[in-house]
């Protein structure tokens, strides 16, 4: 597609990583015949195709390993296929680790600007973000103190927080709701909602299949590498997981709003 | 080709250098903030040794030249700073690799230029530092010591080039890291750091003259030792080694960029 409008549009991906420990890691294995140069393959997406446009909240679900975070990074740039066209237009934000890269001897205040600058968005920053950050993640005057005297709660709140005011084109998210007490949850499921209706794409990986059926228009199910099925939330999510199915629309009749628990 | 040189140069914008700047400015004082003298570990070691061959090549082993400690300085400094910067730079990747595995979206290359910035920021010092030093209390301060950044351009371009390079290279071979210490180990008597050019037997000479590393450090060792603005064939030279190196790490880059993700 030759539009400038945000999109993405994944055909037959096909993703090896390579196995580092058989590799030859030096001259010693290459010489005493421990394994070659050529790298081990191991195959991670295996002819995936993926395609999305603004307007779409679409979920991802799967087991572990089914290659949902690296459909997710072959979007974001970061997994090159080794075959397959990705054409990807807009900026991204990748929220895929949260509160890697941050920097321990320093304080909260300074790695709002390390984490900006992670997601390629560090002339994004400036004070009135920074305040809204700090007060969305509910720190207060710990936000001054180094993050090595954070417990991992409050890591996880100071991630989301600076993840979640970013307004890109394509909103990748992985696991994002799993850490954090449930008040904190709650809140940032209520932000995340808010945050999908304007921005153009965002796509949501998550094991919950709840968060999926509140916050999503259409589902994508993964499985060893490949696309098994997609379709619109309800189709897929009743096949993936009944009874989450059933136990939503139940709610759903009822005019009640299903918060998640983990 | 030109054109694929051009449209990956424009990748050197405002906000490139916008980051390029945090990170380097984290990066060192991530490095020094724990250490009580801080920076001036950095800058002590390099001047220690200075000062012991100083000792053994003005009192012992004697060289007929006038400052040799600014002739050893001239050179030792920029040699340090190689060392320490393809140490440490061809590491500059395999270090961050969980960090550029999930999720960071920076170029690459910037890591690795920012690790090297740490060590000509440092290497500056160490300049000014001796300088002074030797300066006030031997020789006297020449003038000319402000065209430093010039003379220093070739070697600072040359060793962000040569690291990138090192640093794409090493998670394909991770052995690099050792064999930098060999080769630097040796190059390093190769080059008259410690001795003056005047020693070397004409028949050699041609040997030495050809060494990318003399060629770089020569403007230099006359700038500061001789205290004259360097000759322009020499400066042209140590430009013309660092557009090479340019050229090639442009050559590594392109082709194992893409997929060194795998291997980190």
């Amino acid at each position: 597609m030759q539009n400038n409008k945000p999109h993405i549009d994944l055909k037959d991906i096909y993703v090896d990583g390579v196995d580092t420990l058989k590799r030859a890691q030096g001259l010693k294995q290459l010489v005493f015949g421990k394994g070659g140069l050529k790298g081990y393959e191991i195959p991670i997406l295996k002819g995936a195709s993926f395609s999305a446009k603004p307007g779409d909240r679409i979920g991802i679900v799967g087991r572990n390993g089914s290659g949902k975070s690296s459909l997710l990074k072959v979007i974001a740039g970061i997994y090159p296929p080794k075959s397959g066209i990705v054409d990807v237009c807009g900026s991204i934000a990748p929220l895929i680790s949260m509160g890697i890269g941050f920097e321990n001897d320093f304080t909260g205040r300074h790695n709002i600007k390390v984490g900006l600058l992670y997601s390629n968005r560090f002339y994004d920053y400036s004070i009135d973000m920074e305040e809204k950050i700090i007060e969305f993640s509910e720190l207060g005057e710990k936000i001054d103190t180094p993050i090595k005297g954070y417990s991992s709660g409050m890591l996880a709140r100071l991630s989301f927080s600076i993840a979640v005011f970013q307004n890109p084109d394509i909103l990748l998210l992985d696991e994002v709701f799993a850490t954090g007490d449930a008040d904190f949850r709650e809140k940032s499921i209520k932000l995340m909602r808010e945050k999908f209706s304007s921005v153009p794409i965002s796509i949501l990986v998550t094991h919950s299949p709840e968060i999926i059926l509140e916050m999503c228009n259409r589902c994508v199910w993964m499985e060893d590498g490949k696309v098994k099925m997609e379709g619109t939330t309800k189709n897929v999510i009743s096949e993936y997981d009944h009874n989450s199915y059933i136990k939503f629309s139940a709610l759903e009749e009822k005019g009640l709003e299903y918060v998640s628990s983990p | 080709m030109f054109h694929h040189l051009k449209r990956d140069l424009s990748v050197f914008n405002r906000r490139y250098f916008e980051s390029l700047y945090f990170l380097t400015k984290t990066a060192i004082m991530r490095q020094y903030r724990e250490s009580f003298l801080g920076m001036f570990w950095s800058v002590i070691q390099p001047g220690i040794q200075v000062v012991v061959l100083s000792l053994v090549f003005t009192l012992i082993v004697r060289f007929d030249t006038e400052n040799y400690t600014l002739l050893l300085m001239s050179g030792f400094l920029p040699w340090t700073f190689m060392h320490n910067s393809f140490s440490l730079g061809s590491n500059s990747l395999i270090l961050k690799s969980i960090l550029i595995k999930n999720g960071c979206i920076l170029p690459k290359t910037m890591f690795i230029i920012s690790d090297t910035f740490v060590g000509i920021y440092v290497m500056l010092v160490s300049f000014v530092a001796m300088y002074l030093v030797v300066g006030t209390f031997f020789t006297g301060l020449s003038f000319y010591f402000f065209l430093l950044p010039v003379v220093l351009l070739p070697v600072i371009i040359f060793t962000i080039c040569v690291c990138v390079i090192l640093a794409y290279v090493a998670p394909y071979m991770k052995d690099i890291s050792h064999l930098i210490g060999i080769v630097m180990g040796s190059l390093f008597w190769s080059v008259p750091i410690v001795y003056p050019a005047s020693v070397i037997p004409d028949k050699y000479l041609i040997f030495f003259e050809i060494n990318p590393f003399y060629i770089l450090i020569k403007p230099i060792q006359e700038l500061v030792h001789g205290s004259t603005f360097p000759s322009i064939d020499h400066l042209v030279y140590a430009f013309g080694v660092a557009f090479i190196s340019f050229i090639l790490s442009w050559i590594v880059q392109k082709k194992l960029r893409r997929n060194v993700v795998y291997y980190l």
